[in-house]
C-alpha cells in the first residue's frame, strides 16, 4: 500500500500535473470566495476542459478545485457573515462576530490553519482506511442513517440554549420549509401550489444566503458604519495561527469527526458543519462566548469541513454515490475521462484513487498558503463603509441566488427568506436550528420511512441504533448537567 | 428619513440587478439555406440538458458536444446548458415555450422526463409530438439478485428462501417499469420506496436490505460486475430491446436472457396479455430509444438535417465509438432514417391509451395518485 502510494505520488509530481493542481486551487479560491457559489458551479466551469485530458491531469484539476473551495469559502463567512458555500455556514456564528470586533485577520488565520491541518488529516485517514472502508459504509443501513439524522437534529437544541422555545420553533419551521417539494417516499408534492419552481424544493444556497446574508446587509446599512465598527483592525493572521496551534487537539478531534460524518452517504456538507460546531459549543470548557466571537467556534467547523472532503470520497469513489452536487460532477468528469467509480477503485484502479488522495493533500497545502497570504489584505474589506459595500454585495448575492437554479423564483425566495431572517434576527430567534431542520428534513423522513417499511419496529434493536441513541441523550444532557453544576457554583 | 432613503436605494439596486439578470441575448434573422450551409464556425448551438451537471444525461451530452461540433457541417460550437428544476420538467418546458425555434437550441431528453410525460406529472407544458428528432441513444437495464439473500437463479424467483425485496426511488420514476416487469413475471415482490438514488439502492442491495435490483448498463458494468465476480450478485435477465414489437436480447449483454425468455423458462409460454403490452410500450420509450436530441417542430428543417447528418458521422468516428463504449455502453447511436421510425414508434407507444393503462396499473397496485 505504501509503495503504491509513493508510486502515485511520482505520477502527480510532474510539473504539468502540479500546474493543474495549482490552477484548480486558484479556481477553487475564486469560487469559494464568491458567496453562494459552491463547488457545483466551479465544477461546471472546469468540466468542459477536462474532456480529453489524461485521467491523472484531469483529476488534478478537478480535485485541486474541490479541495480548496472549503478553505476559501471562509472569507465571506468570516468577513461578511455570508455563507461562502454549504460547508461554511456555521463558521459565520463566531467568525463574523470576530470580524465585527476588528479581528477578521486573526479569525481567518486560525480558520486557514485549521483547514490545512484538517484537510491533511482527512487525506491521511482516507489513505489509511481506503482499502477497508467499504464495510464501514455497508454497516450503515437505513435505521442507522435515520439515527444519524436524529443526531444532527439534536444539534438544534444545543444551538438554541439561550432561548429554547424560539429555537424549537425555528427548527420546526426549518423542517417545514425542507418538506416543500417532492416527498421522499410517496409520489406526492407538498406545498408546491402548482409552481414548477417549488417541485424540487427551496434550493439550499438560496435559503442560506437569505437567512444569514440579507439581514446582515440591512443592519450594516442601518448602522451606517463598516463591518469592523472601527477604523483600525486589531489582531493579525499570525495571531490566528497561534490560536490554532493552541487548540491543536480541537483540530485533530474535529478533523476525525469530519471524516467520519463525510463517510456517511446522504448526509452532506452542512450537517458536518453544524454538528461539529454544535459539539464544540457544547463540550468546550468556558463556552459562554460561543456565538459571540470565540475563536474555537471558527477552528472546529473549519477543521472538519476540509477533512470531510476526504471522508466523502469513500461513498463517492467506492460506491459511485455522490455525497454532494460537487462530487456528482466529479463522477461525471471521471466518466468522461474513462473512469467508472466503484469497487474497482480499491483493486485495479487503485493508482487513480491514490492519486486523488495525493491531489487532495497537495491542493490543501496550496489553498491554505494562498488564502493565508491573501487574508491580511482581504480582511480590510471589513473597514469599507457599509454604504459602499452593501450595494455591491446585493448585486453579488442576487446573482449568486439566481444562478442556483437560474429561475426567477430564486430571487423571490431569496428576498422572502431574507425578510424572514431579518425578523428572526430582530426578535432574537436563533437561525441555526432553522437551517439544520431544513437540511435534515428530507433525510429524516426518508430513512424513517425506509426503516419502518423494511424492518417494522425490529430496527430499534440494532446495537448501532441503540448506541447512537445513547450518544444523543448523552450530548443533550451533558450540557444541561454542566449548566446545573455551574449555577450551583455561581450561587 | 435617512434610513428610509437607504432602503429605497437598496431596493433600486435590487431591481437593477434583477433586470440585468433577465437581459437576454441578441436575436438573428432565420436562415433559409441548405443543411450544409446552415451553420457557420462562429455559431453556437445550445444543447439544453434538464438535469444538473454530472448526471448520466449530462455526461453523455458533454461527451457528444465536441464530436457534434466537429462533424456538423460548418463546425458550429455545441454548448451544454443545464436548465434544472422540477425533476427535468423545467428544462423541457423552457425549450418548448421560451427558446426560439431558430436551429440554435436543441433539447437532450432522457427516460425520466418521458416517464414524467407518460404519468402526466404536474407542470408539464411540453409535448414530444411538437418536436422533431435529430438522433437518439439507446440504453439497457439488468436485473440482478443477491445470492446470499435467497435468489441465485431465475428459478429461485418463484420460490425464494427470503421474500423478494426491491428498493425504489418512488413509484412515479423510471422504477415503474421494473414494477411492470415483476407483474409480467408474476413475482411476489415487496417494494420499498424512498431511496435517494440508484447508488443508495446499490448499497442497500449489498447490505441485504433489498435483494433484487436493477441497474442501467453503465452502472451495472462499473459497480455490479465486480460484485458478480466476487459472488455477491447474480445477473438474472435484461429488459432487452423492442424490435418490431418483439423483445430481443440487449446487445450490451448478449449472454443474458431477456425478460421474454425468462417468462418462457418459468411458465413454458411467451409472455402475453395486457400488462405485457404496456411493458413493451414503456420499454420502447425508456430503453430502446432512451435519449433523443430534439428540435422544435417549427425550427428550420435544414438545421435539424445538418445535425442529423452530423450525428451519422459522429456514430462512425472511431474515437467516439471508443469513448461512447465507456460512457453509455456498447450501443449504436440511432441516426439517419432510423430515428424517424424509432420516434414514431415511441410516440405511438406514448399514446393516450397506453398512458391511461399504465397510470391505472400504478394506481391499482402501488397507490399512485389518480390523475
Amino acid at each position: 500500500m505504501l509503495e503504491a502510494g509513493l508510486e502515485a505520488l511520482t505520477m502527480i509530481l510532474q510539473p504539468a500535473r502540479m500546474g493543474f493542481i495549482l490552477l484548480g486551487s486558484v479556481i477553487g479560491i475564486v469560487v469559494g470566495i464568491l458567496p453562494g457559489m459552491g463547488g457545483a458551479v466551479g465544477m461546471s466551469v472546469v468540466l468542459p476542459f477536462v474532456f480529453g485530458m489524461d485521467p491523472y491531469s484531469g483529476m488534478a484539476l478537478l480535485m485541486g478545485m474541490v479541495a480548496v473551495i472549503h478553505t476559501a469559502d471562509t472569507f465571506p463567512s468570516v468577513l461578511l457573515g455570508i455563507p461562502g458555500s454549504a460547508g461554511s455556514q456555521s463558521t459565520i456564528m463566531d467568525g463574523y462576530p470576530l470580524a465585527q470586533q476588528g479581528q477578521a485577520a486573526r479569525a481567518l488565520g486560525a480558520a486557514f490553519t485549521a483547514s490545512l491541518v484538517g484537510g491533511l488529516i482527512g487525506a491521511a485517514l482516507l489513505f489509511g482506511t481506503v482499502s477497508v472502508a467499504r464495510p464501514l459504509v455497508l454497516a450503515l443501513r437505513s435505521p442507522e442513517l435515520f439515527m444519524l439524522t436524529l443526531l444532527g437534529l439534536s444539534m438544534m437544541a444545543i444551538l438554541s440554549q439561550s432561548s429554547p422555545l424560539a429555537g424549537i420553533l425555528s427548527g420546526v419551521l426549518g423542517l417545514f420549509l425542507g418538506s416543500i417539494g417532492g416527498a421522499p417516499a410517496i409520489s406526492r408534492y407538498r406545498f408546491t401550489f402548482d409552481l414548477i419552481y417549488l417541485l424540487d424544493g427551496i434550493p439550499m444556497p438560496v435559503l442560506a444566503l437569505g437567512l444569514f446574508a440579507l439581514p446582515e446587509m440591512l443592519d450594516l446599512l442601518v448602522r451606517q458604519t463598516n463591518i469592523a465598527g472601527q477604523a483600525e483592525l486589531s489582531g493579525s493572521w499570525v495571531e490566528g495561527i497561534k490560536d490554532a496551534i493552541k487548540h491543536r487537539w480541537l483540530i485533530v478531534w474535529n478533523a476525525i469527526l469530519g471524516v467520519l460524518i463525510g463517510v456517511v452517504p446522504g448526509l452532506g456538507g452542512p450537517v458536518v458543519n453544524w454538528v461539529t460546531y454544535g459539539l464544540a459549543a457544547r463540550t468546550c470548557k468556558n463556552n459562554e462566548n460561543f456565538g459571540k466571537g470565540d475563536i474555537r467556534g471558527v477552528i472546529a467547523p473549519e477543521a472538519a469541513n476540509n477533512a470531510k472532503e476526504g471522508g466523502a470520497l469513500v461513498p463517492t469513489m467506492l460506491f459511485g454515490v455522490p455525497g454532494s452536487s460537487t462530487t456528482a460532477i466529479l463522477l461525471g468528469g471521471l466518466i468522461l475521462m474513462g473512469i467508472q467509480a466503484g469497487p474497482r477503485m480499491v483493486s485495479t484502479d487503485l493508482p487513480i484513487m491514490l492519486t486523488i488522495i495525493w491531489t487532495l493533500a497537495i491542493a490543501n497545502v496550496f489553498g491554505a498558503v494562498l488564502c493565508l497570504s491573501l487574508s491580511g489584505v482581504v480582511s480590510k474589506i471589513s473597514l469599507i463603509p457599509g454604504k459602499l459595500l452593501v450595494p455591491f454585495l446585493f448585486v453579488i448575492m442576487i446573482v449568486a441566488s439566481y444562478q442556483s437554479t437560474r429561475h426567477w423564483g430564486d430571487i423571490i425566495t431569496f428576498v422572502v427568506i431574507g425578510i424572514l431572517g431579518w425578523v428572526m434576527k430582530r426578535i432574537d430567534w436563533p437561525r441555526a436550528p432553522l437551517i439544520i431542520g431544513f437540511v435534515l428534513s428530507t433525510p429524516a423522513e426518508r430513512y424513517l420511512h425506509l426503516s419502518m417499511s423494511r424492518y417494522g419496529f425490529e430496527w430499534m434493536k440494532s446495537p448501532i441504533v441503540i448506541g447512537i441513541a445513547v450518544a444523543i441523550v448523552g450530548i443533550l444532557f451533558y450540557g444541561s448537567l454542566r449548566g446545573v453544576k455551574k449555577e450551583k457554583r455561581d450561587a | 428619513m435617512r434610513q428610509c432613503s437607504k432602503f429605497f436605494i437598496a431596493a433600486l439596486m435590487l431591481a437593477a440587478s434583477v433586470s440585468l439578470v433577465f437581459a437576454g441575448g441578441a436575436a438573428e434573422a432565420p436562415r433559409d439555406v441548405s443543411p450544409d450551409e446552415f451553420y457557420r464556425s462562429n455559431d453556437t448551438i445550445e444543447m439544453i440538458i434538464s438535469w444538473s451537471a454530472g448526471g448520466g444525461t449530462d455526461t453523455i451530452g458533454r461527451l457528444m458536444a465536441p464530436y457534434l461540433s466537429r462533424h456538423i457541417s460548418g463546425q458550429p460550437n455545441v454548448q451544454v446548458v443545464n436548465v434544472t428544476g422540477g425533476g427535468g420538467i423545467e428544462g423541457h418546458n423552457e425549450f418548448a415555450l421560451r427558446r426560439r425555434a431558430d436551429g440554435f437550441n436543441m433539447l437532450f431528453s432522457a427516460g425520466s422526463s418521458k416517464m414524467a410525460y407518460l404519468l402526466n406529472e404536474p407542470g408539464i407544458r411540453f409535448d414530444f409530438a411538437d418536436m422533431q428528432p435529430a438522433f437518439g441513444v439507446p440504453a439497457g437495464a439488468v436485473i440482478y439478485s443477491n445470492p446470499r439473500a435467497g435468489v441465485s437463479s431465475v428459478q429461485d424467483l418463484l420460490n425464494p428462501s427470503e421474500p423478494l425485496r426491491f428498493g425504489s426511488i418512488g413509484v412515479a420514476s423510471t422504477d415503474a417499469i421494473v414494477l411492470l416487469a415483476f407483474d409480467v413475471l408474476g413475482l411476489d415482490v415487496q417494494t420499498i420506496f424512498g431511496y435517494e438514488g440508484s447508488g443508495a439502492i446499490r448499497i442497500a442491495f449489498e447490505q441485504g436490505e433489498v435483494n433484487i435490483n436493477r441497474d442501467g448498463t453503465i452502472g451495472y458494468l462499473g459497480n455490479v460486475l465486480p460484485l458478480v465476480e466476487e459472488g455477491y450478485a447474480v445477473p438474472l435477465f435484461t429488459f432487452g430491446q423492442v424490435r418490431d414489437g418483439e423483445v430481443v436480447r440487449d446487445p450490451a449483454f448478449p449472454e443474458l436472457p431477456s425478460i421474454a425468455e425468462v417468462h418462457e423458462e418459468l411458465y413454458g409460454t411467451p409472455p402475453s396479455g395486457h400488462t405485457w403490452e404496456i411493458f413493451k410500450a414503456v420499454s420502447q420509450v425508456l430503453f430502446t430509444l432512451e435519449k433523443v436530441m430534439w428540435f422544435q417542430q417549427d425550427a428550420p428543417e435544414s438545421a435539424m438535417l445538418a445535425v442529423r447528418e452530423g450525428a451519422v458521422r459522429v456514430s462512425q468516428d472511431p474515437d467516439f465509438r471508443a469513448q461512447g463504449q465507456q460512457v453509455f455502453g456498447p450501443y449504436e447511436l440511432i441516426v439517419g432514417d432510423e430515428i424517424e421510425s424509432a420516434v414514431s414508434d415511441m410516440l405511438s407507444a406514448l399514446s393516450v391509451e397506453v398512458r391511461q393503462d399504465f397510470v391505472q396499473f400504478l394506481v391499482d397496485n402501488y397507490d399512485l395518485d389518480p390523475r
